[in-house]
């Protein structure tokens, strides 16, 4: 409910200004200072009996290009509650590679990335699994722009609270990586979500699949941060890094969640 | 014993803040009330009176006084006289008053200043003042010396007002139309106000014409405004209506498009008083203010806000000496928002409420000894959202707590001639604050976790939190033209805004005190050289500041305020500090009058954990903010005026790197605050034209140009991916107006 407010509230907003007294955007060229180095981690335990992967990159100065600036040779392990240990690979220089295995719900997982002596150690609990129930599409029109957009049925569990993040890709690309929602206003109901997703618009024929996680709590509130920096259609918040689970000043997350795929056409 | 009424000779308005002045065995000086009451304490004996007040002919009386004496008198405003009177006393007040740190706006002058799509606004030319600055375009938000937003009492006919603004920002509350006077301290703030750390603005509604009945109203390109007042009964009792409504929708309803004309966008406001005056020593008034913004999108989503106020005053003479007001205010804030959409509708209801009892008395006690005190008590409740739906929706009713507290406050003040040369008004108010049951307080660890939750049944106290509040101002002349004044105030704040967006927004709410937040604390020190040249035409002074801050606040990352059961466990507290320097020169009489305004500053914070516990430049921050105005009435009838405004960009955070995580682009931030937008600057025009004087139908036309160099100034500057080639990041920078011209038709029979 919330990211719809905040939706429309940004129309509103767009229609005064822009429809009524011509707001005008431009580019404009910034002297940004350029940051020492960070370490970014990006790193995901899913309960698919798969290969897990962990990114490791670092950095680099806003006027240069989006490549990823790969950190090689880091020692990468995750370990569950129950002692056991999992080795990850570097496959190409940055993406490091585990054995198939699939991680269960309510265990809590500990990944420790060792990177040029320096160890950075994260935990996330794996949550129980919600079933998605269906995809089903929507159109919507704002100002006489009629948009579709891909909606997730669900049934959320009572008396508990249940966190998600739906994973956007069309046509086999990733549209919106993180889109996080929760239940504090509709725990224990049966749940329609619309993904207001980036441009540009689905269209017809385009192969829409959704990757429904249940995640924990604090990856929760560090996908919301990145949301509510970027502006989520409302009102910016003032931007600073979110909140990692790592230590030592890494940037990035480490996330045990559950996933389930559906796919469907766009009619 | 003298004491009297000072009004407007055609309208019967009473006039605050008029000077009276009597010289003979001594020498003493008095300015009217908020009621146009004054009394002075003089020996018997022959005395020259003379009444003046800026914009009217003053007036000069021989009174020989032998017992208790009431001289009520009526003034002449020059706009009567058809010429610019330069009045013949020593318009010093500015020098002699010891009061520091306040600045007045005549309302006939605010008329002639240049606004945005000609929307007279006292909340913006308000802002051409230094040391008062924009919180930006689209904002009717205010930054006194370093405080932030809602560090400003607003007071309407003593009534709080929560949210000064329509149009999520765009205009202020305020029709220029009912208001008699506007008055804003922004350092050593007298001690029967209480409850801001930054400034008090105070604003008067017009008593209503007690002589005739007068219409007056304008046409403009958003709104038409219509005010209508007269007496009950001539000379002793009167009333004022004035109503103001937009009309964007209209527009949008003459639209084919139906995506367009479905739409609702409006907002009105209606300010409405009554005053009766029973007999010589008793006069009732009776004051409201309703106004409401209305948003709707085809039907599927309602939004909408507004403030209701209501004041109902007593003024008893008791004796010559001793003026006694009783106030009942209340004030209420809402706001509700509605989605209609079939399988996820739902209805939030959010206010803030407050029952404000007021006693204060003004005593003068010796020929040199004014004293005024008094009592408060504010029950304050706050309803953060009430979140209903229908049965078929998958959003479930939900209510967050309610709080209640009680202000409670008592205060002293005393403006004391020491000598010809040395005026000091001095005094102490005492608060406290007391957040009330039901409901469950929770404490929290530094992290935010809950570590106690304590349940209060109703009307139990949850803590009480003391404060006093010293409060000094004095002056010192070192000629009859030039002084220097020092104050230092203490502050306290209870109500604190919860807003960690950039901008603000009609569904930031109020918090309270509680068992984790604190009272706000900012004690100011203040010192200034004031001096008037030429005869008086001129007036300069220079002011500096120092404010210490503590208890402020500050959110967690990703802190979402929305429907938060447990907002507090994401509150962080920490200090501030804000110094600076603020010059102000102005013309005050001539066909070309006007001023510059000049304020060079620097308002910091410092929390543990935010920045890495260094200090950080506050949002609000700006090293240099320029005013110029100038008004030149050319004939009778045509009046230009312009003003031009710069100011160095906003303190934000801005990326010092970028990183890719799960396919998108990441940006990473260093320091907070630590950049800078663009440099803020603007030049606006404006021409009146009056009708033919001497009419008793009159109207006129407002001519305004709006930014009329077009500059691109900065509303919002955003980092993303070039849409262009992906692999590259931009920055894009949104400015919200462009060159506006304007045009206004105003009339009054």
């Amino acid at each position: 409910m919330n990211r719809k407010y905040k939706n429309y509230f940004f129309y509103l907003t767009f229609l005064i200004t822009v429809l009524s007294f011509g707001a005008c955007e431009s580019v404009i060229n910034l002297n940004l200072k350029d940051a020492k180095p960070a370490i970014v981690i990006e790193a995901n335990v899913t309960d698919r009996a798969e290969p897990q992967i962990v990114f490791i990159s670092q950095t680099k100065p806003f006027n240069q290009n989006n490549t990823i600036n790969p950190v090689s040779q880091a020692v990468v392990t995750v370990f569950d509650e129950d002692g056991n240990q999992h080795q990850f690979f570097e496959t190409i220089p940055g993406k490091y590679v585990s054995a198939s295995f699939a991680g269960v719900s309510g265990k809590k997982y500990t990944i420790q990335v060792k990177v040029e002596g320096t160890l950075y150690t994260a935990s996330s609990l794996m949550p129980q699994k919600v079933l998605l129930d269906s995809l089903s599409l929507t159109e919507l029109s704002f100002f006489n722009d009629t948009k579709k957009y891909v909606q997730v049925h669900f049934n959320d569990p009572v008396a508990e609270a249940n966190q998600y993040n739906y994973v956007l890709y069309v046509n086999d690309e990733i549209r919106n990586a993180y889109y996080v929602d929760n239940d504090r206003f509709n725990d224990g109901k049966n749940v329609t979500n619309t993904i207001f997703n980036s441009d540009p618009a689905l269209k017809k024929g385009d192969s829409v699949t959704v990757d429904f996680q249940c995640i924990d709590e604090p990856i929760y509130r560090y996908f919301f941060t990145l949301s509510q920096i970027a502006g989520n259609g409302g009102p910016p918040t003032a931007p600073a890094n979110p909140d990692s689970n790592f230590d030592n000043g890494a940037l990035g997350y480490f996330s045990a969640h559950t996933s389930q795929k559906k796919s469907n056409i766009i009619p | 014993m003298l004491s009297g009424i000072i009004k407007d000779n055609q309208t019967g308005e009473t006039l605050i803040g008029a000077s009276v002045k009597a010289d003979g065995k001594i020498t003493n000086a008095t300015i009217t009330n908020a009621y146009g009451f004054y009394s002075l304490s003089l020996p018997a004996g022959n005395y020259t009176l003379s009444l003046s007040y800026v914009g009217y002919q003053t007036i000069t009386k021989q009174i020989n006084l032998k017992v208790d004496t009431t001289v009520d008198v009526n003034l002449l405003s020059s706009n009567q006289l058809n010429e610019v009177v330069v009045n013949a006393v020593q318009q010093n007040d500015n020098v002699v008053n010891p009061q520091m740190g306040v600045q007045k706006l005549n309302v006939k002058e605010i008329n002639n200043i240049p606004v945005l799509f000609g929307e007279r606004d006292i909340l913006k030319t308000l802002q051409l003042l230094p040391g008062i600055k924009s919180a930006g375009e689209g904002n009717s938000g205010f930054y006194v010396r370093g405080g932030s937003t809602d560090q400003n009492l607003i007071l309407l006919d003593e009534a709080p007002v929560y949210n000064a603004s329509h149009l999520l920002g765009f205009f202020s509350t305020f029709n220029s139309d009912a208001i008699k006077d506007v008055t804003i301290y922004k350092g050593g703030m007298p001690a029967e106000y209480g409850g801001r750390l930054a400034s008090v603005l105070d604003i008067k509604m017009d008593d209503g014409n007690k002589k005739e009945y007068t219409v007056e109203g304008g046409i403009g390109l958003i709104s038409s405004r219509l005010k209508l007042e007269g007496p009950f009964v001539k000379n002793k009792s009167s009333f004022m209506i004035s109503g103001r409504r937009t009309y964007a929708d209209a527009f949008l309803k003459l639209s084919p498009d139906t995506a367009l004309n479905s739409n609702t966008l409006y907002f009105y406001d209606l300010n409405a008083k009554a005053n009766f005056q029973i007999d010589n020593k008793n006069v009732i008034y009776l004051s409201g203010y309703f106004g409401r913004d209305k948003l709707g999108l085809n039907n599927t989503f309602g939004f909408e806000w507004g403030n209701a106020t209501g004041t109902l005053r007593w003024n008893h003479l008791i004796n010559k000496r001793l003026f006694s007001n009783t106030s009942l205010i209340y004030s209420n804030y809402n706001y509700i928002i509605q989605n209609f959409l079939e399988e996820n509708n739902f209805k939030v209801n959010s206010s803030i409420k407050d029952i404000n009892l007021k006693q204060d008395f003004q005593f003068a006690l010796k020929s040199n000894h004014e004293l005024k005190f008094g009592l408060n008590a504010i029950h304050h409740t706050i309803a953060p959202g009430k979140i209903s739906s229908s049965s078929t929706s998958s959003v479930n009713q939900t209510t967050i707590e309610n709080r209640k507290g009680v202000e409670l406050a008592g205060y002293v003040s005393d403006q004391w001639q020491v000598n010809r040369k040395f005026n000091m008004i001095y005094g102490m108010r005492l608060s406290a604050f007391t957040p009330l049951g039901p409901g469950v307080f929770k404490s929290y660890d530094n992290e935010g976790n809950t570590i106690d939750s304590n349940i209060y049944s109703s009307g139990k106290i949850v803590k009480t939190y003391f404060n006093v509040e010293p409060r000094l101002s004095a002056s010192y002349q070192i000629s009859e033209s030039k002084g220097i004044k020092l104050a230092y105030t203490r502050n306290t704040q209870n109500l604190h805004l919860m807003s960690n967006s950039t901008a603000t927004s009609p569904t930031d709410l109020y918090i309270m005190d509680s068992n984790n937040t604190k009272p706000e604390i900012a004690d100011q020190l203040s010192t200034g050289y004031f001096t008037n040249f030429k005869n008086d035409t001129y007036e300069f002074s220079a002011e500096i500041y120092y404010k210490w801050m503590q208890n402020q606040i500050e959110y967690r990352n990703g802190t979402d305020l929305r429907g938060n059961q447990n907002v507090e466990a994401d509150l962080l507290y920490g200090k501030g500090r804000a110094y600076g320097l603020e010059l102000f020169l102005k013309k005050r009489f001539g066909n070309f009058n006007g001023w510059i305004g000049y304020t060079l500053s620097k308002t910091e914070r410092l929390f543990d954990q935010i920045n890495n516990g260094k200090w950080f430049n506050a949002k609000q921050d700006r090293t240099h903010d320029l005013s110029v105005v100038g008004i030149y009435k050319a004939n009778q009838r045509w009046t230009f005026s312009s003003t031009f405004v710069y100011s160095t960009g906003n303190a934000v955070t801005f990326p010092s790197g970028k990183y890719q995580l799960n396919g998108s682009t990441v940006f990473y931030y260093t320091e907070k605050n630590g950049y800078r937008t663009p440099s803020y600057h603007r030049l606006d025009l404006s021409a009146t034209l009056e009708g033919k004087p001497g009419k008793k139908y009159q109207s006129s036309w407002s001519f305004g140009i709006y930014n009329v160099y077009n500059r691109k100034n900065a509303f919002s500057i955003d980092f993303k991916d070039d849409p262009e080639n992906a692999n590259q990041t931009q920055a894009v920078k949104t400015s919200l107006f462009g060159i506006i011209p304007s045009v206004t038709w105003n009339f009054k029979f």
